[in-house]
């Protein structure tokens, strides 16, 4: 097969899909996060605890089920104590956010210890595979994490135009001191946002885990921190924020399939969707002062 | 609720919406409210005036839930307003329009609107709903409200518009707006005060706080009146009588009355500075000087020892003044001749001093240059000299190490002054030096300035307190709507003063503002 062919086949966008899964993740927590006015960077720090957290649930229970919710309450637990750190404790956003990752990557390393005695990865366990029997490609398109990605971003994006809670949501995110002035409560709204935040970016990170059917050791390997440069291209809208990682996805199984087909160092593949990233974040400042801006809120505390 | 009041009071406290009895707010040491009792009725438009700092904004704000009151009882819709918050004052039916909107900018006009108090439906927002109700409020209200466009897009008076139909979606029966005119243009404002009729015609109640006497004359069915902190009196405007003479009576009031007396005390002070002023040559110039929308063409002469008082109400192209004369900003238009300059801001504790430094640092703050040695190190002894004796000269008190922080007001001010007046300007702008200062340090401030004009530097001082302007200058320039509308000696009355200040001798200034 020539790379070409490979580019364009099945299984290549299935790759891109399962790829896309985690970063999409990822940012959409950071998008619900950031719009109501609280700075993310824990993003990277929940999708690895949560991917332990499925892995270690499933091996315990057995159950695919449980895996998954015990990954998506871990996200929304430690998105609930960004929350609190950030908005009832007045702590800086980006001090609270590189905690939680440092002691995202330190603790998964001693809870991996602790239960399996080793400090690289856990056994393998099962995953989430209901229709093991089809296809690469139809597999791919009726897994479940990617219904369940793609229900979110529905739901988020909905939600932020067209529901009272997201209404809130926004102005927390645009004028705290203004929302606080009408009425809102600027507190539980961030909190709320922000636990949502971590459950959708909890997802992710099960979804990571069960992809590679065991955990690994920083085996997140800074999707957090794309999925943050994600959110920033896409001006923290969801769909968008899907969009531009899938881009990086694409680019990312693009990368993988020229390396193994052409002669060329496979680091300076490796470097593709990196350096794709920058550029895009390049291009997306300068037209800052475009419609679309980040929320004029962001990091900001209501007064009083 | 009426029980135990004179019945005059219980018959009006029937139509009552909001009731402020004894109310006393302290900010500080400043007693900004001082035991004021008011009753906001509705069907009426009720101006409430005063000087800035005479304590309107901040009672109202008591009244709209946003201030909780150190003493005295606030009862809104019948009951004593607890707890003491805006939710809960909306929800009573009373919402206040701040100075600078509470409008998210992104946001539509329709979804500013909802903020706070969608409907909904099925759990989603009930758009179509929301949409009637802002239609019909825009229908009552006699103006149009774009609905989908962005607040950003929207012009001040369309803002203001969106605020005002903001309170009536949530009810709104008395509706306060905090010097509404302020930024509006005259036309904008003439609007505005037909929108209020009409509210006030569907039986909502509405205060307008304004300085603006004409704004008073033109428009107000009641006039209370607000000066230091205290009610000087609440009254009708009695349409069939005398207006001419009620507006005067409330411009006395505004200003305080019997402060003739305090004009004649002063001339003995000034005599000085009129005969240093005959003598001297220009120390500063200032010619058509535009700077933003603040001072619109300002032309000044100040002579080398002479005190020039600047009077105005705040807001009138102040700050822009001393901007400029500070080198903060240039000047969009004219020329400003002179200096070098001196300059004692206003606001000592954010502009004058670094609170958590030494009196030795602050004292010479900005002047290390000075003590630079070829190395570049600082001459440790040539500094503490300086600022030991400048410490003395000032008569604050004398410890070097103490933290700015910890000394009083008025000690602060006299390092900030002392610092100004030992870089031998030729220029100094002191802007509002004694303001909560206490007596005495309010006299070695004063003598000092006079002392720099009797060692030929101009001094211009800029003041809200007109006795000040009265003892120390030779003559009173006034500064309203961005440029000097009258030059007065110091011997003017506050009546006399107070009318250009007010902009009631000001009308034919107007023409030429964009």
């Amino acid at each position: 097969m020539s790379a070409l062919e490979v580019i364009v086949s099945g299984t290549m966008l299935a790759q891109t899909a399962r790829m896309t899964i985690p970063y999409a993740c990822a940012a959409l927590g950071g998008v619900v996060s950031e719009r109501s006015g609280v700075v993310n960077i824990a993003l990277e720090g929940i999708l690895l605890s949560s991917a332990l957290a499925a892995v270690a649930v499933q091996g315990a229970t057995e159950s695919a089920a449980m895996g998954l919710l015990a990954g998506v309450l871990c996200g929304a637990a430690i998105g609930l104590v960004h929350a609190a750190v950030v908005v009832w404790g007045r702590i800086d956003a980006i001090v609270s956010g590189l905690a939680i990752n440092l002691a995202a990557a330190g603790g998964t390393r001693v809870v991996l210890r602790a239960l399996y005695g080793s400090s690289s990865n856990s056994p393998s366990v099962r995953g989430l595979e209901p229709f093991e029997h089809m296809g690469p490609l139809a597999r791919t398109l009726l897994d479940p994490f990617l219904l369940l990605t793609l229900v979110s971003a529905a739901l988020l994006s909905w939600s932020l135009r067209r529901t009272r809670f997201g209404l809130r949501l926004r102005a927390c995110g645009e004028d705290p001191s203004a929302a606080q002035a009408v009425g809102v409560d600027v507190g539980w709204t961030r909190t709320l946002a922000v636990t949502i935040g971590g459950a959708v970016c909890g997802l992710g990170g099960t979804a990571l885990a069960f992809e590679l059917h065991q955990f690994q050791a920083g085996m997140t390997g800074g999707r957090g921190f794309i999925a943050l440069a994600a959110v920033i291209v896409a001006r923290w809208r969801p769909w968008p924020a899907v969009g531009a990682c899938l881009a990086f996805a694409a680019l990312d199984a693009l990368q993988i399939v020229l390396q193994n087909q052409t002669k060329v160092p496979s680091q300076l593949f490796a470097i593709l969707p990196f350096a794709a990233t920058l550029v895009a974040l390049a291009l997306v400042s300068r037209r800052a002062r475009g419609d679309a801006r980040p929320p004029a809120g962001l990091g900001k505390h209501p007064d009083g | 609720m009426a029980v135990g009041l004179p019945e005059s009071a219980s018959v009006r406290g029937a139509r009552a919406l909001a009731v402020a009895r004894a109310v006393e707010k302290r900010f500080g040491e400043i007693r900004a409210v001082r035991g004021v009792s008011i009753e906001l009725e509705a069907g009426r438009i009720h101006a409430v005036c005063g000087e800035n700092g005479a304590g309107k904004s901040t009672l109202l704000k008591v009244l709209a839930g946003m201030l909780v009151p150190d003493a005295g009882e606030v009862v809104v819709g019948g009951a004593r307003l607890d707890p003491h918050t805006p939710r809960e004052a909306i929800r009573r039916g009373v919402s206040m329009v701040l100075q600078h909107f509470a409008l998210i900018p992104v946001f539509t006009v329709l979804e500013n609107l909802m903020l706070g108090a969608e409907p909904t439906k099925r759990g989603a927002l009930d758009e179509a709903s929301a949409r009637a109700r802002a239609q019909a409020i825009a229908d009552d209200l006699g103006v149009k409200l774009p609905l989908d466009e962005r607040v950003e897009a929207l012009g001040i008076g369309d803002r203001q518009r969106v605020e005002i139909a903001r309170a009536l979606f949530r009810d709104a029966r008395l509706l306060i707006l905090d010097e509404p005119t302020a930024v509006l243009t005259k036309s904008e404002a003439t609007q505005l005060y037909a929108t209020l009729r009409r509210l006030v015609q569907a039986g909502k109640g509405v205060v307008v706080v304004t300085h603006k006497l004409d704004e008073v004359r033109d428009h107000a069915d009641v006039v209370t009146v607000m000066r230091r902190g205290e009610l000087v009196f609440s009254r009708p405007l009695d349409r069939d009588g005398d207006v001419g003479a009620q507006i005067d009576a409330i411009g006395s009031a505004i200003m305080g009355a019997g402060s003739v007396a305090h004009a004649r005390a002063g001339d003995a002070a000034t005599g000085a500075g009129d005969a240093a002023a005959s003598g001297g040559g220009e120390a500063l110039v200032m010619e058509g000087v535009r700077v933003g929308r603040g001072l619109v063409d300002l032309s000044l002469t100040l002579r080398e020892g002479e005190i020039v008082g600047v009077a105005g109400i705040e807001g009138n192209g102040q700050k822009e003044l001393v901007a400029v004369l500070g080198g903060d900003v240039a000047p969009d238009a004219g020329i400003v001749r002179g200096g070098p300059f001196a300059i004692v801001r206003e606001d000592r504790q954010t502009e004058g001093l670094v609170l958590d430094a030494s009196l030795r640092d602050n004292v010479v703050l900005g002047e290390l240059g000075r003590f630079a040695r070829w190395h570049g190190g600082i001459d440790r002894e040539a500094l503490e000299r300086e600022a030991r004796a400048r410490i003395e000269r000032s008569g604050a008190p004398t410890d070097l190490d103490r933290l700015a922080r910890t000394l009083s007001g008025g000690n602060q001010q006299k390092i900030v002054v002392e610092r100004a007046l030992s870089r031998s300007a030729r220029v100094v702008v002191a802007a509002q030096p004694t303001r909560g200062v206490d007596l005495a340090a309010s006299a070695d401030i004063h003598a000092k300035l006079r002392d720099a004009a009797a060692r030929g530097a101009g001094v211009l001082v800029i003041s809200a307190d007109l006795d000040e302007l009265r003892k120390l200058a030779s003559r009173i320039v006034v500064l309203a709507r961005g440029r000097i509308v009258a030059e007065l000696p110091p011997t003017a009355t506050d009546e006399e003063i107070g009318r250009h200040m007010l902009g009631l001798e000001g009308e034919r200034f107007d023409g030429a503002t964009p």
